[in-house]
């Protein structure tokens, strides 16, 4: 979708919210990504997307186009509820549900196979191990794909802050995978 | 906000340069270990999709939420006739009180006499 497209959808979902539709379909993959990332289960990853979107909807015409993109004023709507999601739990160790499920087919693979999904799971720990803002980085650079001037944009800080925390992430995550013994070639 | 919470910000918050930073040290071996960790990272947080039940039932739920929307704007009065409305009830309920406060004056009189 061009920017032009874009500022034309939610131009006429400002008018007509049942035009919001299109606009959903363009993000939900990306959003739905992003915050299943940082709950790491399917339901809270669900429940939370169909927030953001259901906020989105109501607050559409506090949109403005001021230079800030859309996605990124999307993201920031996920960014909050994620926030609120993670505090709200007073960091509860949850074992997802889906790590379970992985936990019990792996014993039902073969050795070479369940060593290597458990080196997997064990970068997921450090990965989680991280503090929430370090997450959210790895998350928008990596599974989003987003340039650091974005990733600034959405976490409200600038493009050179953003280079040197994910430098010192990534030197923090190479000393927890050491101390874990994962090896990585 | 805990005490130490602004100082962690503004030191995050320090725009170092990539080479003057933390890597300054970091032998060339060392950078290429980093560089094979990005794809390690990359590779595990690769994009998810949600399924195509959820996905469809929250567009529809969103098409009904936008409806209902459009219905609460259409069921609201436009602003001139609501002002009219209130307008009207003040003026009747003022009526009203002025009409029970004459009749009460013109009773009492007789009542005394």
């Amino acid at each position: 979708m061009t920017e032009w497209d874009e500022q034309a959808c939610i131009q006429a979902a400002k008018k007509d919210p049942s035009a919001f539709g299109e606009i959903y379909e363009h993000y939900v993959e990306r959003i739905y990504s992003y915050v299943y990332h940082r709950v790491g289960n399917v339901h809270d990853a669900e429940d939370l997307t169909s927030r953001v979107f259901y906020r989105a909807l109501a607050h559409l015409d506090s949109y403005d186009d001021r230079g800030v993109p859309f996605s990124a004023w999307l993201y920031r709507i996920a960014h909050n509820l994620v926030a609120n999601f993670h505090r709200d739990r007073t960091r509860r160790p949850v074992l997802a549900l889906d790590e379970l499920a992985n936990k019990s087919l792996a014993k039902e693979r073969p050795e070479a196979l369940a060593e290597q999904e458990d080196d997997e799971r064990l970068l997921q720990e450090v990965i989680r191990e991280l503090d929430q803002v370090r997450q959210e980085l790895l998350v928008l650079k990596f599974t989003e794909g987003l340039s650091n001037a974005e990733i600034g944009e959405i976490m409200g800080r600038s493009e050179g802050a953003i280079k040197s925390l994910y430098h010192r992430t990534l030197l923090q995550m190479r000393k927890e995978m050491e101390k874990k013994g994962i090896k990585f070639e | 906000m805990k005490p130490l919470e602004g100082v962690r910000r503004a030191v995050e918050n320090l725009e170092l340069p990539f080479s003057v930073g933390a890597g300054s040290d970091i032998s060339p071996l060392e950078e290429e270990e980093l560089d094979q960790l990005e794809g390690i990272v990359r590779g595990a947080l690769s994009p998810v999709k949600p399924s195509p039940g959820f996905r469809a039932s929250l567009h529809s739920n969103l098409d009904l939420a936008a409806r209902s929307h459009i219905a609460d704007l259409a069921l609201e009065y436009p602003r001139p006739y609501r002002q009219g409305i209130l307008l009207g009830l003040s003026a009747g309920l003022v009526a009203v009180l002025t009409a029970i406060v004459v009749l009460f004056l013109r009773v009492k009189p007789r009542g005394a006499a």
